[in-house]
């Protein structure tokens, strides 16, 4: 049987909130569907080979913590861009500003058509986000940030964060996956389309019965 | 002439708050120094402070660690100015100040001013009369919905004080150890040495994995847990070492360890508290007592027995279950698992907090949860609104499903359900918006 291949990017230093929450939730996912995967977890001074994997990941960090990944990655500048068209790649909180033109006028990739500011204060936001345009339930969504990305289109959720090709940004962060069992089975339906895989329909999410709390809890 | 009615204002309200207790339920620990501070914003800048103004500060361990400090100072004869009810942010401080200040002279009558502070209130406390001593336990991710991430507490900390500030800081959390990089001025080390339980990969997602001082990552001999433990950067000066106070041979089980060569008795099995009797002794000496002022003092705070509830046979033991911060969680967690025998847990909130209305619960995959999956847990009982989450993130964790009991209504006599169906000692790491209904129960199944 053939192996997913998934990178958990800078997992020592983009984790702030929880992220590993995401790679939690991929893996227990893949372990119902009785698929074979492999989770890489590299960072600064690994050598990456971003073609061999089908899903990367990267999660929210400090600003000294994204200012180490933003000198990191830009050496892969040149790779990403080759590969930015069909490459899925998930992004959750301040990570997704690697991918823009720059960062407090700091260069970045520049994949991607935004810029990103510094903010003086915290911008902390608990919410659900009804209507959405990516799956038919609520999204429960957190955000922390002292940072704002100039997007004018492409959102990905709402007003949020952007989408382009197979690359997802948003500021939502922590274990999103976990709290959205619907999210994470509708970006889990995309990788197994990508790996040829098809998704059995008994599997039963632990994460529902939370999720459907929350949705009453915040409803009443 | 308004400071002098700042003073009298404040001293009457307390009177007031302390007569009227009973019916207002509040212990007046904050109100009379708001109040005070209405009549003048800067009442704290125009006393006359002692000559030795002590902080105690960090992301856990403060309170402990202040009390232990106040306990040997008193008990060595000086006079201690201190928030001993653990109130550390800018009205509760002038409240305290004042309620001991001169109205005439305006002078604090103290030998020692000595405050467990909010690491995001020192300046606002100690703004013109800085600090002579500060404390830093250690600094992890804390309320990060509330207080950023734990550089940006850092910073905070460190535009607090300046080169006249001597600090004593745990040279373990390597976060911590970046004031040896930024201070200037006088700096000691404490830390604890190797211990039995220590591992050689982190548990639990790392802070500061990276060294601050040149970027390269950083190589750990040992974890205690979390990110503390003992590290050195393999290209740069930047490590934990020197440590001028260590503490070593901890015995969490029978409460010792050895610090200067002393043994030292500390008044719980977990390790935190002998990171509070090792950072009191750092403090301590640097302020200029012996060994034996100290370790006499140690023994009699040690000494004060707790009372546990009882359920049958079983002790019941509510613990500190403080939320939004993973190493002070986590550690509560390893305590159940260690202790001996059978174990029930009950674990759970209907609140992630009591300062601000978000239920962030990113927080809770920043633990382990895998410590409760051991063959002395006997069951783990999970109530309050977000019993789900915690379902979810203990099968994530791979406990045993078996054992996990989602209780609909905690309320209705929960102990009750306990007696007859679990068995050894019951934990609770219940949210403090949780614990008085199980504490009452506890009469109706008596």
């Amino acid at each position: 049987m053939k192996s997913i291949k998934i990178l958990h990017l800078y997992y020592d230093l983009m984790n702030l909130s929880g992220e590993d929450g995401n790679m939690v939730a991929i893996r227990d996912y893949l372990d119902n569907q009785n698929v074979k995967y492999e989770i890489d977890r590299l960072s600064i001074k690994d050598k990456i080979d971003f073609n061999k994997y089908s899903l990367i990941y990267i999660g929210n960090g400090s600003r000294e913590s994204q200012e180490l990944a933003r000198q990191d990655i830009l050496k892969y500048q040149f790779q990403l861009k080759k590969l930015f068209k069909d490459k899925f790649i998930i992004a959750t909180g301040n990570s997704f500003e690697l991918f823009g033109e720059s960062i407090d006028n700091k260069e970045c990739l520049n994949l991607l058509p935004f810029k990103t500011l510094y903010l003086k204060e915290y911008v902390v936001e608990e919410k659900v986000i009804e209507n959405n345009e990516v799956i038919n339930s609520p999204i429960i969504a957190f955000v922390n940030r002292n940072s704002e990305a100039k997007i004018k289109d492409h959102f990905f959720i709402n007003k949020d964060g952007i989408h382009v090709n197979e690359f997802y940004g948003t500021y939502f962060l922590g274990p999103l996956f976990i709290r959205n069992p619907y999210l994470l089975n509708r970006f889990m339906e995309k990788l197994f389309k990508k790996n040829d895989l098809k998704i059995k329909n008994d599997y039963k999410n632990v994460d529902i019965l939370a999720y459907n709390e929350y949705i009453k809890n915040t409803s009443k | 002439m308004k400071n002098s009615l700042a003073i009298i204002v404040n001293k009457t309200i307390s009177v007031g708050c302390k007569v009227l207790k009973p019916i207002l339920k509040k212990d007046g620990s904050v109100t009379p120094g708001y109040y005070a501070s209405k009549i003048n914003k800067n009442i704290l800048n125009e006393l006359e402070y002692p000559e030795l103004r002590i902080g105690i500060t960090g992301s856990s361990g403060k309170g402990t660690t202040t009390k232990l400090v106040a306990h040997v100072l008193k008990e060595n004869g000086y006079n201690v100015v201190w928030n001993k009810n653990g109130s550390n942010l800018y009205n509760a401080a002038a409240t305290l100040f004042l309620n001991n200040t001169s109205v005439i002279s305006k002078k604090i009558k103290a030998d020692i001013v000595l405050m467990e502070l909010d690491e995001s209130y020192i300046n606002k406390v100690f703004d013109k009369n800085k600090l002579t001593h500060l404390v830093v336990t250690n600094l992890t991710r804390d309320q990060v919905a509330r207080n950023g991430a734990p550089e940006v507490v850092y910073k905070k900390i460190l535009g607090s004080i300046d080169n006249d500030t001597e600090l004593i800081i745990n040279g373990d959390d390597i976060l911590v150890n970046r004031f040896t990089i930024d201070h200037t001025g006088k700096l000691v080390k404490y830390g604890i040495a190797k211990t039995k339980g220590d591992t050689s990969s982190p548990t639990i997602p790392v802070d500061g994995a990276y060294c601050p001082k040149c970027g390269s990552k950083i190589k750990y001999n040992y974890y205690h847990y979390g990110h503390l433990g003992d590290y050195k950067c393999p290209k740069c000066t930047f490590r934990r070492d020197p440590i001028k106070y260590e503490g070593s041979n901890v015995n969490l089980l029978s409460r010792t360890l050895k610090i200067n060569g002393n043994k030292v008795n500390i008044n719980s099995s977990f390790m935190f508290s002998a990171y509070a009797f090792t950072a009191a002794y750092a403090l301590l000496k640097e302020l200029g007592l012996e060994d034996q002022q100290i370790i006499k003092s140690f023994d009699t705070f040690s000494s004060k027995l707790e009372e546990f509830p009882y359920l049958g046979k079983r002790r019941i033991e509510m613990l500190d279950s403080k939320h939004e911060n993973n190493l002070s969680y986590e550690s509560s967690l390893s305590y159940i698992k260690s202790m001996p025998g059978d174990k029930t847990v009950i674990i759970g909130f209907d609140n992630v907090s009591r300062r601000y209305k978000f239920n962030d619960l990113s927080w809770l995959y920043d633990i382990n949860f895998s410590v409760l999956d051991d063959k002395s847990i006997d069951k783990i009982y999970v109530i309050g609104k977000f019993k789900y989450d915690i379902y979810s993130v203990l099968i994530h964790n791979k406990v045993n499903k078996k054992k996990i009991i989602l209780v609909d209504d905690y309320r209705n006599n929960l102990l009750k359900k306990i007696k007859n169906n679990s068995k050894g000692n019951i934990y609770s790491m219940v949210f403090v918006d949780t614990m008085g209904p199980i504490l009452e129960s506890l009469k109706e199944v008596k």
